[in-house]
């Protein structure tokens, strides 16, 4: 996958090294070194840069699934679990107080008494499982874009050469994976009380 | 035909996120000073105990400095600056036909800097040239901050008008997603504010540093998970620009104070 996307690489002073992890750099690094020592040897030469090109393309921890957007006379849904995947509601509940990638509490108010300030910015989580069913909330958590053009809400399964300018270290990668995607569904679904 | 399906989705896939936002209509302008705490005004109101008056002091000295061919900027401005016109700090950013550019405040100052004063040349955003920024534009404290849309700069008001409206990074949001639309909201604990420069460079309670309107972008842009322009490119000096126009009305207040 990651192959293809060199359309989309940051413009950096850096060159390659500045989309790949440490481990990765580390390599590319010593290779780099190696490469001046025994410039006279042009075979050997070629064979180091092939090897730094390779180890660079593994990055991806996960394979990106691909999913198909479908529509009937009013909503959009993807009504597949991406990756096949089965969630689980106790995860996303936990996944849903997290500050770190998913953050819903940032711009939405939800069940959740135990944590403060939830945010103002998106409409309330109550009842959701009412209003929408598990395959039209799948688009609009993986990118709600597709929904609604102009919104601030992140793609949290979004293809990732699609980024603008995307930092070094979060190349390659979704926001969230398949599986904590689908945790969150399986979690959201529950929601069935629309009282605040 | 399920390839040339899948093909046709990526292309309005593409399509949706590489497009530019509408335009909302811009509110009335509205300082960060007005999302601040009764506390933290009184922090800023007060000379005696605003920490980025240190950088005020600390501009001054670079701004009596005689250096070694015994020049100064108190050569020209006076010896507290009192022959800058306020009126004319506050309506940075300009076009300058001279250097047939965009000139910010410190692009003005290092400008004086190396031509009249032949010093050496300093990088952009470096602390000296922020705290001589601090001064200077400290001078124009309480004035009317009225920057002029400038025909010759039009083409600087346009780049740094779509930077505004640009989707950025893995968190895919634009500058006037949290600071024009959602303004006033809480954002989790934080109440989102119009992003106003006019209290630039600010004291941050953050990083306990005097900060620049440049390295201020830089924490947006790696928020947003993106790859942050250069300090003092282009593109910053563009967004720096179209986000002074916005800020028109407003008074200066260097040095704020600000999370």
């Amino acid at each position: 996958m990651l192959a293809d996307s060199t359309g989309s690489f940051p413009k950096l002073k850096g060159g390659y090294q500045t989309i790949c992890n440490e481990v990765v750099c580390f390599i590319s690094f010593v290779c780099d070194l190696v490469k001046i020592v025994s410039m006279k040897y042009l075979s050997l030469f070629l064979l180091l840069n092939f090897l730094a090109l390779s180890s660079m393309q593994t990055i991806a921890d996960e394979i990106y699934c691909q999913w198909t957007l479908r529509q009937d006379d009013v909503r959009l849904y993807i009504d597949k679990p991406l990756c096949g995947i089965e969630g689980r509601a106790e995860a996303g509940r936990q996944l849903v107080k997290q500050r770190e990638n998913t953050n819903c509490l940032a711009c939405h108010r939800m069940p959740i008494p135990e944590e403060d300030f939830h945010g103002e910015i998106g409409p309330p989580l109550h009842g959701v499982g009412n209003r929408y069913t598990k395959a039209e909330l799948r688009v609009r958590l993986v990118d709600e874009k597709l929904v609604n053009p102009d919104t601030i809400m992140p793609g949290f399964y979004r293809q990732p050469d699609h980024n603008h300018r995307l930092l070094g270290k979060y190349f390659g990668k979704t926001l969230l994976t398949a599986q904590q995607v689908e945790d969150i569904l399986a979690y959201l679904v529950t929601l069935k009380d629309d009282r605040l | 035909m399920n390839r040339l399906l899948l093909f046709s989705l990526t292309l309005f896939y593409a399509a949706v996120s590489m497009a530019d936002l509408l335009d909302f209509a811009i509110p009335e302008a509205k300082s960060g000073y007005e999302f601040l705490s009764q506390e933290m005004r009184d922090i800023q109101d007060d000379d005696f105990l605003n920490p980025g008056m240190q950088a005020v002091d600390a501009g001054r000295e670079h701004y009596l400095d005689r250096g070694d061919e015994d020049n100064g900027c108190a050569d020209c401005h006076g010896e507290e600056g009192e022959k800058l016109a306020p009126a004319s700090l506050a309506a940075y950013p300009k076009f300058d036909a001279h250097y047939n550019r965009l000139m910010t405040l410190q692009d003005r100052i290092h400008a004086c800097w190396t031509d009249r004063l032949d010093r050496f040349p300093m990088m952009y955003d470096e602390k000296k040239l922020v705290e001589l920024e601090t001064f200077i534009r400290h001078l124009a404290q309480g004035q009317t901050i009225a920057v002029k849309q400038d025909e010759a700069a039009t083409e600087w008001f346009e780049l740094g008008k779509s930077l505004y409206n640009k989707r950025f990074g893995q968190m895919g949001m634009t500058c006037q997603h949290c600071h024009v639309i959602y303004q006033g909201r809480f954002m989790r604990g934080n109440r989102l504010t119009q992003g106003q420069s006019n209290g630039f460079p600010v004291y941050r309670f953050k990083s306990d540093k005097v900060t620049s309107l440049h390295k201020r972008f830089d924490e947006c842009f790696v928020q947003l998970r993106a790859t942050p322009y250069e300090k003092g490119s282009r593109e910053y000096k563009a967004l720096e620009y179209y986000m002074a126009i916005l800020s028109n009305g407003l008074k200066v207040e260097t040095p704020g104070v600000r999370f």
